[in-house]
């Protein structure tokens, strides 16, 4: 099992992952109101957790690259869209995962919550 | 006190969008690009009550963008999504006018009692805010229509 700062990459995992991690650590510096709106500065510890749940979703080959992005909170951002189906999840310095997901086709399957178990997100983005 | 203006339905706003670092534009499978729900939705750390926007009667997207220079930020770091009114009440919400001496235009997303702010419905919001072309971004002035 990785170290909580192990950020190596095993051999078997998604090919996105390298590229995923490098923007999740590009966010390391961006100053506040980076939306002209107040928006806070990247938490250093969002960005870490970020890269430990990214690389525990590139492990599951059916999940593709997520969009690296960042929430006005000041945490790291992750979407998935396949044009029917979303999912966007706001990574906490504290290691929550705050999860919003659409269904287009099945609107009575939208939800939204908190968790801290990576693979509830790896189960909604690989089963829908 | 007066209640709040009411933006009508049929009406358009804006909202400007990071695009470089953070990157806040999502490429869709069709070709389209849209807003991340992050990136329309309140600031929570400051306890705002609704999400700052624009309104195309009022504002045009490069009055929008030209405002960031008064920050000491670059117009040209930003683009513009639009978000239709009517979609915004269809989730329950409501859009209400506080015009500012900045941007007269100004206007915010709010909750209403009914329905308070929920992340799967600013992810549904999200879904529909195209973001804008170069081209309408350089051609529309206040009071122009978008038909998409």
């Amino acid at each position: 099992m990785n170290s909580p700062h192990d950020t190596s990459i095993p051999q078997t995992v998604a090919p996105w992952l390298g590229a995923c991690l490098g923007k999740a650590e590009s966010l390391a510096g961006v100053g506040a109101n980076w939306d002209s709106y107040g928006a806070a500065p990247i938490e250093r510890q969002s960005i870490e957790h970020a890269k430990q749940l990214l690389m525990e979703l590139a492990r599951n080959a059916a999940i593709e690259a997520p969009a690296i992005t960042a929430t006005p909170s000041g945490n790291v951002g992750l979407c998935w869209d396949d044009g029917q189906r979303s999912l966007d999840v706001e990574v906490h310095p504290d290691g929550v995962l705050r999860f919003a997901y659409v269904d287009e086709q099945a609107p009575q399957r939208d939800h939204d919550g908190e968790t801290r178990d990576g693979r509830r997100l790896s189960k909604l983005l690989a089963d829908g | 006190m007066n209640a709040p203006e009411q933006v009508p339905l049929d009406e358009i706003i804006l909202k400007r969008i990071s695009k470089i670092q953070p990157n806040c534009i999502l490429a869709m499978p069709d070709g389209s690009e849209r807003a991340t729900s992050f990136a329309i939705k309140n600031r929570e750390h400051l306890n705002e009550e609704g999400s700052s926007c624009s309104r195309l009667l009022t504002t045009s997207p490069q009055q929008l963008l030209a405002l960031v220079r008064n920050q000491g930020l670059e117009p040209g770091d930003f683009t513009v999504c639009r978000i239709r009114v009517a979609d915004v009440v269809t989730l329950g919400w409501q859009v209400v006018a506080c015009p500012t001496d900045e941007d007269p235009g100004h206007c915010e997303i709010r909750a209403t009692a009914d329905q308070p702010f929920r992340d799967k419905l600013w992810s549904r919001l999200a879904r529909k805010c195209r973001i804008l072309t170069f081209e309408e971004i350089d051609a529309l002035t206040p009071g122009d229509t978008l038909p998409t």
